[in-house]
């Protein structure tokens, strides 16, 4: 993500003219939002590592950073609040739960656009890290109202750790898309 | 978007979603409205997706398991060959025990009910959250799966069913803070209630106060509230401390592909009642 700003309400002519022809790109809109239930999804299956054992990587909460991000008008509100629920019913957990927290999450991150767009990855990649630990602690104390106890947080905060370590791996082709995308915003 | 009229619609729809939240949180933890509706009817939906993509998933953390068993592989050996010898005497023990015991019943006329039937199914899905333990099987009502039945590995209890769709079902993990399994220790019978915690290692709660309990001690299902059949393995005594009894479940939790659903018809009063 190195310094391409985008130059806002313009479309950008010559890039892909086959798709914007046809209209096609519109299509485009439609891929954040995609990608982002497929990495829901992904989340939910058990994936093992020696030695550590199955872990469950928060792939939704890195599509909702980087889209809300870079992209902020393809991942609305709503966007991130639907994901957050998805992955509510799919993990049995409390629902409304990571729809809060996604929701959270969209809004602290595309305010830190100004801050982040056209900065170097690793400080990206810092702020990640306190995002998805804000977001963890944020889902701790709703679970802890919620089941009206104090409940174990090492698991969250495993699930932190193995998600920001993860990062680069599932950001850098979500960055690669959102800036393939830059520029056919705003028809 | 950055109109005035845009950022008031905005606004609206943070307030909304924030309210619409917060309310599905309470209307979950009251049990109002079809929320265990919308999310089984979900979870029909999304089974066959996640049996297909599983399987790709499953033979990854094969090979996981092959690399981290290879590092052990000698030790293992010899851990094993010593289980061996010994497992070759119990089989002898348990052989002429059996027999005595076919002989006694037949002595006595002990009427043995086998209640007990079986259904086996894939995990295709491991509860996305840090705060539930869950796995998600691809079998549902269709194949016999109901809510509340035992769900054992060929080692021990796993879990219960807590929902039920047509094809797929969401299992319990004896670890979730909601888990409470009636349980007890084999050798002295005394029993109590094995409470999650999200730890990998349940508490054993309730335990009556003059039971001796020592690491070790193996802990089996009682039977007691007639959900689960009695004498279901669970797993052995792992630390006594501070008034904390810890279990650890016989069955690797994290490591499941197969699991066999128990299809337990307790035994009925009215039944009997009935009969006579």
């Amino acid at each position: 993500m190195k310094t391409r700003r985008r130059k806002s309400g313009n479309r950008r002519s010559g890039d892909g003219p086959g798709l914007s022809q046809l209209g096609l790109w519109r299509l485009g809109l439609a891929i954040p939002g995609l990608v982002a239930m497929v990495l829901v999804i992904l989340g939910t299956l058990p994936i093992g590592v020696p030695f550590l054992g199955p872990v469950l990587p928060a792939f939704g909460l890195i599509a909702v950073h980087v889209f809300a991000l870079q992209r902020p008008d393809l991942m609305p509100h709503w966007l991130a609040f639907s994901l957050g629920l998805l992955t509510d019913l799919l993990s049995g957990g409390p629902l409304g739960l990571t729809a809060l927290v996604f929701l959270g999450v969209q809004v602290l991150s595309a305010s830190q656009r100004r801050v982040l767009i056209g900065r170097p990855f690793l400080l990206g990649w810092g702020v990640f890290a306190l995002v998805a630990l804000a977001a963890a602690v944020v889902s701790w104390i709703i679970a802890c109202a919620y089941f009206l106890d104090i409940v174990n947080p090492a698991a969250a905060l495993l699930q932190v750790a193995i998600t920001v370590t993860l990062f680069p791996l599932i950001a850098a082709p979500l960055l690669l898309l959102s800036h393939r995308m830059t520029g056919q915003a705003y028809a | 978007m950055a109109s005035p009229m845009g950022l008031l619609f905005n606004r609206f729809a943070f307030a909304f979603l924030l309210a619409l939240g917060l309310t599905l949180l309470v209307a979950g933890r009251s049990g109002i409205g079809p929320v265990e509706q919308v999310r089984t009817g979900l979870l029909d939906v999304l089974a066959p997706v996640l049996d297909v993509i599983s399987r790709p998933v499953a033979a990854i953390n094969a090979l996981a398991t092959e690399v981290e068993q290879l590092s052990r592989v000698y030790d293992e050996n010899a851990r094993l060959r010593e289980e061996n010898a010994r497992l070759l005497h119990w089989q002898n023990v348990a052989r002429s025990l059996e027999r005595d015991n076919a002989q006694y019943r037949r002595l006595l006329n002990v009427r043995t009910r086998s209640n007990v039937t079986y259904i086996t199914a894939r995990v295709v899905g491991e509860s996305g959250g840090p705060f539930v333990k869950t796995l998600l099987l691809a079998a549902g009502e269709r194949d016999g799966v109901e809510a509340n039945q035992a769900v054992v590995s060929e080692l021990g209890l796993v879990g219960r069913i807590t929902e039920a769709g047509r094809n797929a079902a969401r299992i319990l993990l004896i670890t979730d803070l909601n888990s409470r399994i009636p349980v007890m220790l084999e050798s002295s019978r005394r029993r109590a209630i094995l409470s999650g915690d999200n730890t990998a290692r349940p508490l054993l709660a309730f335990l009556e106060a003059e039971a001796v309990v020592r690491p070790g001690d193996r802990v089996i299902t009682s039977g007691h509230g007639g959900l689960l059949p009695p004498g279901l393995v669970v797993g052995v005594v792992a630390s006594v401390a501070e008034g904390q009894v810890r279990l650890r479940p016989f069955v690797d939790l994290g490591r499941l592909e197969r699991v066999n659903v128990l299809r337990y018809r307790r035994p009925e009063l009215d039944q009997s009642r009935d009969g006579t």
